[in-house]
């Protein structure tokens, strides 16, 4: 009985320093109030689109289209209010984006193995907000580089 | 810091302290001054809506975002 406390006793104990991957996360950033705040910042653009949809591919013109433009130019006039514009149609849904997105990943680090995980989170209100605000970027976007093309060189 | 002026119900914030229902009533005043605002400026009655509507979102825009960082956390 001696000997086996002794053994025991020399018996190196495991330092059980297994550490938990480390969590990196914004306290800010919750999938539901991203979502909500996503639908809100995509609303005036998708309403402006609905004005233009109305009058160029529906031929439904309710004046929509023409009394934004009007607003829009009077803003533009403004030099303070000019940038008012830009932040509305692009600026917004590029915090949507920013937002929704890291509410949907979450990352983790594993120091031992020197893992770096991202994962994606399938909360398909957060997706939707997402892609609907990367398509508004890609429709605006895209056409000021048509219009910019079209102004330089008068091709299109 | 935690504020807990609102609560969220759906996509709506509403107001649950003092300061919330300060922020939301001038937020319907000036909504209310824009529509005068704007019928008093314009030609027509679908005029005055367009216009209004999308100041409106404005405004939401900007309530809503006052909501989402001052907001009850359970």
């Amino acid at each position: 009985m001696e000997d086996f406390e002794k053994k025991l006793d020399r018996m190196t104990i495991p330092s059980g320093s297994v550490k938990p991957p480390l969590e990196i996360k914004l306290a800010i950033v919750n999938a539901q109030r991203s979502a909500v705040l996503g639908i809100w910042f995509v609303a005036v653009p998708c309403y402006f689109l609905f004005c233009v949809f109305m009058k160029y591919y529906f031929h439904i013109n309710l004046g929509l289209f023409d009394t934004m433009v009007e607003m829009m130019s009077d803003l533009d006039k403004n030099p303070i209010m000019k940038w008012l514009s830009p932040i509305l149609l692009v600026g917004l849904p590029l915090l949507g984006i920013t937002i929704n997105g890291l509410a949907l990943c979450h990352f983790s680090y594993k120091p031992e193995e020197k893992i770096f995980l991202i994962s994606i989170r399938l909360r398909w209100l957060n997706i939707a907000v997402l892609l609907l605000s990367l398509a508004l970027i890609c429709i605006f976007m895209g056409y000021v580089v048509v219009e910019s093309i079209h102004h330089n060189t008068g091709l299109l | 810091m935690n504020f807990n002026w609102f609560v969220r119900k759906g996509i709506v914030y509403w107001p649950v302290s003092i300061f919330g229902w300060i922020i939301f009533l001038v937020a319907v005043a000036y909504a209310i001054y824009l529509f005068i605002d704007i019928d008093g400026r314009s030609h027509s009655v679908s005029d005055t809506l367009i216009n209004w509507v999308f100041n409106c979102l404005i405004v939401g825009v900007g309530y809503s975002l006052i909501g989402f960082l001052t907001e009850k956390k359970t």
